[in-house]
Parts: C-alpha cells; sequence; structure tokens
C-alpha cells in the first residue's frame, strides 16, 4: 500500500480517469462518493482518496502483469 | 434461524446498501427465516447490544460505513454512530457467524470478534463500487452498482440458506469473476475497464476470519 503517488503513477492514473465515463461516480465507504473529475483532483493533490484510488489502480495492474488477475479468473 | 440486518440509509452509499438490504429481508420473508431488521430509528448501538443478548441471533449482516476498528450506524446529530467498535464491545460478535458489507472491518476489528470463537466475513480495504448517476434515485435500476452489490448479496443469502462461510464467500468470488469476465468481453464499452478493477479490488480485499466451516442452521 503506497501512501505517496509518484509522478509516473499520477500520469498513468489520470490517463485511466480520462476513459472513465462521466456518469460514473465513486463510492468508497465513508470517504464518500466522487465523480471523475472530483477524483482528478484528489489524484492530483495526492491527498487521502487520491491515495486510495492510486491504490486500486496499481494493485490491480501488478495483477494484471504478474499473471495473478489472468490466474483467478480461470481458477 | 435468526438473524440480525443493520439498514442505514444518509448518503449515497448506504442508500445503496440499503435497497440490496431490501432485497434480503425479502428473502428471508420468502423463506420464513426470522431477520431482525435494525433501521431508522431503531438503529442504535444499545438497540443492537440488547437484541444480541436477548434474541441471540446466530447471523449478523452489517450494511454499513466501516473503517479498521469500527462498523457504523446510523447518523445521530451529524455523526454516525458506531455500532461494534474493537476494544468497547466487539465481544458481542465472538460466537457468532457476521458479514460486514462495510469498509476495511476485516484488517483489525474482524480478527479481535473472531479471537475465541466465531467468524467474521468481511474486507480489509474499502468495499468500493461506481454507481451510475443517472440511477441514484433507483439503486436497483442502477446495472453499474449491480455488478458490485449483488455478488454481495448472494454471499449473503448463501449464509441465509445455511451455507458455510467458505461456501458463501466462494460464492462472492465466483459471481465477481464472471462479472469481470462479462466485462472484459466488452472491453469496448465504457467504464467496462474501470468496473472490472474495482471488482478485482473487492474480492482481493475479501477476508474470511476464524471458523470459515461456521454456518447458521
Amino acid at each position: 500500500m503506497i501512501e505517496k503517488i509518484s509522478a509516473e503513477l499520477k500520469k498513468i492514473v489520470l490517463w485511466r480517469l480520462e476513459t472513465i465515463p462521466s456518469n460514473f461516480k465513486l463510492s468508497v465507504g465513508n470517504e464518500g462518493s466522487f465523480t471523475k473529475e472530483e477524483l482528478q483532483q484528489h489524484v492530483e493533490k495526492e491527498d487521502k482518496i487520491g491515495v486510495i484510488f492510486a491504490n486500486i489502480q496499481l494493485n490491480f495492474m501488478k495483477a494484471l502483469a504478474s499473471g495473478e488477475f489472468s490466474k483467478t479468473l480461470a481458477e | 434461524m435468526k438473524a440480525i440486518i443493520t439498514m442505514p440509509n444518509y448518503d449515497d452509499a448506504t442508500s445503496y446498501l440499503y435497497c440490496y438490504a431490501e432485497e434480503l429481508v425479502r428473502f428471508a420473508a420468502e423463506n420464513n427465516l426470522l431477520l431482525i431488521q435494525l433501521k431508522r430509528p431503531r438503529l442504535r448501538r444499545n438497540i443492537l447490544e440488547e437484541s444480541i443478548f436477548k434474541q441471540e441471533p446466530q447471523l449478523l449482516l452489517f450494511n454499513a460505513h466501516g473503517d479498521e476498528n469500527t462498523i457504523y450506524g446510523d447518523k445521530i446529530g451529524g455523526e454516525a454512530e458506531y455500532l461494534i467498535r474493537e476494544g468497547e464491545n466487539h465481544q458481542l460478535l465472538q460466537g457468532k457467524l457476521t458479514y460486514a458489507r462495510a469498509c476495511s472491518a476485516a484488517a483489525s476489528l474482524g480478527r479481535a470478534a473472531t479471537e475465541n470463537a466465531g467468524c467474521f466475513i468481511g474486507y480489509n480495504q474499502p468495499f468500493s463500487f461506481w454507481t451510475d448517476t443517472t440511477r441514484t434515485t433507483t439503486p436497483l435500476k442502477d446495472k453499474v452498482a449491480h455488478f458490485f452489490l449483488q455478488p454481495s448479496n448472494e454471499l449473503a443469502i448463501s449464509l441465509l440458506r445455511g451455507k458455510s462461510a467458505r461456501e458463501a464467500a466462494e460464492i462472492f468470488n465466483n459471481l465477481s469473476k464472471k462479472n469481470i469476465l462479462h466485462l472484459l468481453g466488452k472491453q469496448d464499452e465504457p467504464g467496462a475497464m474501470a468496473s472490472a478493477m474495482l471488482l478485482w479490488n473487492n474480492m482481493m480485499a475479501q477476508q474470511v476470519l476464524g471458523d470459515t466451516e461456521m454456518r447458521c442452521v
């Protein structure tokens, strides 16, 4: 679990956010619900919500790259 | 079987959980199961504690906000009231089968609650889901949120049916995988990969702590 967003990861996360439809809203428990634009701001600011979202993205990319994602789906 | 379900409803996330919890209430009614509903104004810590003592439910279904040490209930005077908190009253969960559809409570509270007996199914990270802003007033018609909340509802239904915690968790994982595969087949559809990513995150965050073979009969 990262606590800061690197410049490279920030670029990737912001690019991924561009592909999310504008009618999508992310619900993150008691942190609240966030539109795409709000998520972009949180990632830019690297605050708690931004870090949570970056971690979700990073963990997913790691699972894709390591093969864990494919392996789990195949099981 | 006797069970308790908590049903807060005061913001976007809890309104979705509330509507999906109503499906569980319907299932219990159709199957003659005693499911005690705690919703406003009865969704209070003292009432939950009293209900656990007096009714001795085997199964506890929490729909809630949460954090590593806490499961919350209703918002009282602008602040969420805790229902269960590690170090305060977590012993209430000992010996029970608990499913916390809540953020992060499996990270620490779930471990403390199952130290001696019982089982706790929950998440060690935030339980997150996408919603469709055009459907927020009709959560059950929100097809985006359905990908996330249907697997967790089926987990709860499996527990109500008397499946073991391990079996119920497997049902959650299998349905999440099925939804991911469905989304991967629609990669060109906007948001499909973002949804697959969150489903994966919830799957990886799910924990079954304590006696994984525990079931309610």
